[in-house]
């Protein structure tokens, strides 16, 4: 009976210890099944007919820091693990990246689905999940224009130092949402940046193979 | 007998937690089912108590969740999804009846199949193996391994084997299917069958509609039942707030039917939590005519998650009647799970 109280104790202690471990590791999962592939992104962001090739990587701690080097904020630590690029081709012939990312508003996640150009510059973004009602047609136009073009150094021209707010470039160039607009730009350059370092050596390889 | 069904499970998760711990890092990440590949084992406990009968029942779970895009030189050709999970009941009253009994365990299927999408790059794909059946609600939204659940009892099956086609359009989103109507099971000596489908407005939008329809044989416990549905769903999303609505007309063995069932749920700004509550209204009606024997049952759900960023969630949900009929008794019934995903 007391072997029985004692291993009863034992165990609550494992329990516990088990709880505690579980809450300081830092790793996010849904289950696979609710993954979608971005049909809805290539339609609207690229010439009908456009397919995808999917490139998944696992994005490593080491890749969240390097994004630090680059901007003065990270992606998420529940972003670090596997992430798709979508490469996009028309005709067989390369014509630019898609990936999607989710940031966080006071209001919930936004799914922002990226167009990317071959010399990553934007080319253009839709919100695939937006539940406030700002995320119209007008607004998503309005940043769409200030940002599509844009060079990764462009578009960090457009936010402060700090990163945290606007620039005065950035209050002139948005002056509906700003900070729709503001969580928006963070998002571009987060993914630029993210794009180069953890899918560095598959674009390199991309890069070598004729009519890239 | 209740102690060792608890540190059945427990000692389930001590294993996992020590084989995700004492592997190298990104060991569970590796190519172990090749390029493009994701896996995750998948585990949970949780626990059923009846608050009029004081009984508690218990059911263990762990599963193997894979997904895989395979691809060729210049687009992806297919995904899999595969996910077998064992199931243990303990002391579980009116099991499920693809278990032989309610402490009996079983390999069940959650979602395994292919998804063909390299004709008209995702605009009509073949899918072909076990799936979600295509109706409603509980087809929008993520419903495996959770407490929540949303119109799936009004059919009486949740996923089913077999072949559809689907796809994606500027306007509209679709899934027509032909299944087994066998749920878990492929073989099934009463050969039923089942066509369903769901034709939707794009879900990336705030407000999505859609209609369903469900006709043919459901395998059950007490053999092949004759269902035929007609549904109608809308839901909206504002802000942190998700209101759901499902309407359906139909019939299940001769006798009409008439389900209506509306969730509002609420997420925090990180979405970790979320709380929901349902509301259930049935009505059947045996007989040709309307006044022949009409009975209604209603209900109430209340439900909370949270999910951390480490992947483990806790859930709770609370089920209990509004109105119900000699014949058709619904308990009181608390609903506790911990789930852990690696």
């Amino acid at each position: 009976m007391k072997v029985e109280i004692s291993m009863c104790r034992k165990l609550n202690i494992l329990i516990l210890t088990l709880i505690v471990q579980l809450l300081l590791i830092t790793q996010v999962y849904a289950a696979f099944c609710s993954l979608r592939d971005p049909v809805s992104a290539i339609q609207m962001l690229y010439e009908q007919g456009s397919e995808v090739r999917s490139i998944v990587v696992n994005i490593t701690e080491k890749n969240r820091s390097s994004v630090k080097e680059l901007i003065p904020f990270t992606i998420h630590q529940s972003e670090v693990g596997k992430h798709t690029l979508y490469v996009v081709y028309k005709d067989s012939e390369h014509k630019g990246f898609l990936q999607a990312r989710s940031e966080l508003a006071k209001w919930g996640l936004v799914e922002i689905a990226w167009a990317i150009n071959i010399d990553r510059s934007i080319k253009g973004f839709y919100y695939q999940r937006c539940r406030s009602p700002q995320c119209n047609e007008p607004i998503t136009k309005h940043i769409n224009n200030v940002i599509q073009g844009k060079s990764f150094s462009q578009l960090k021209a457009l936010l402060s130092e700090s990163g945290e707010t606007l620039s005065p470039d950035g209050i002139e160039s948005f002056k509906y949402a700003p900070t729709l607009a503001l969580l928006t730009l963070r998002s571009a350059l987060k993914t630029l940046a993210i794009t180069d370092i953890s899918w560095k050596e598959d674009i390199e390889k991309l890069s070598k193979i004729k009519g890239y | 007998m209740k102690i060792y069904s608890i540190n059945y499970s427990v000692i389930g998760f001590l294993c996992l937690f020590f084989i995700s711990h004492s592997s190298p890092a990104g060991t569970l990440n590796s190519e172990l089912f090749g390029e493009n590949s994701r896996w995750s084992l998948d585990t949970s406990i949780r626990m059923t108590r009846n608050l009029d009968k004081n009984a508690n029942a218990y059911m263990q779970v762990i599963g193997l969740d894979v997904h895989k895009v395979f691809s060729q030189a210049t687009n992806d050709i297919g995904t899999l999804v595969f996910q077998p999970y064992i199931v243990k009941l303990n002391n579980v009253k009116n099991a499920p009846f693809i278990f032989d009994d309610g402490n009996d365990t079983k390999l069940t299927w959650r979602i395994a199949n292919f998804n063909y999408t390299g004709l008209a790059q995702g605009k009509f794909n073949i899918r072909l193996g076990h799936f979600e059946i295509p109706f409603g609600l509980e087809y929008q939204e993520d419903t495996n391994g959770t407490l929540r659940q949303l119109t799936i009892g009004d059919r009486g099956i949740k996923a089913d084997w077999g072949i559809s086609v689907n796809g994606i359009l500027p306007t509209l989103e679709y899934e027509v299917s032909l299944t087994r109507g066998s749920g878990n099971e492929f073989l099934s000596t009463d050969n039923p069958h089942l066509f369903s489908g769901r034709i939707g407005t794009p879900s990336y939008n705030n407000f999505i509609t859609g209609i369903s329809w469900f006709t043919g044989d459901v395998l059950g416990g007490g053999g092949v039942t004759q269902r035929k549905k007609l549904g109608f769903d809308a839901s909206y999303y504002y802000y942190q707030w998700q209101f759901m609505m499902e309407i359906s007309a139909g019939e299940t063995a001769g006798n009409k039917t008439l389900n209506s069932f509306a969730e509002v749920m609420w997420k925090s700004a990180q979405e970790d939590i979320s709380s929901y509550l349902q509301i259930g209204y049935q009505r059947s009606e045996n007989g040709e005519l309307l006044s022949d024997k009409e009975t209604s049952t209603s209900y109430w759900i209340a439900g909370i998650q949270w999910v951390g960023h480490n992947g483990f969630d806790i859930s709770a949900q609370y089920k209990n009647e509004i109105k119900d009929t000699p014949t058709v008794d619904i308990e009181p019934i608390l609903n506790v799970q911990l789930r852990y995903r690696m």
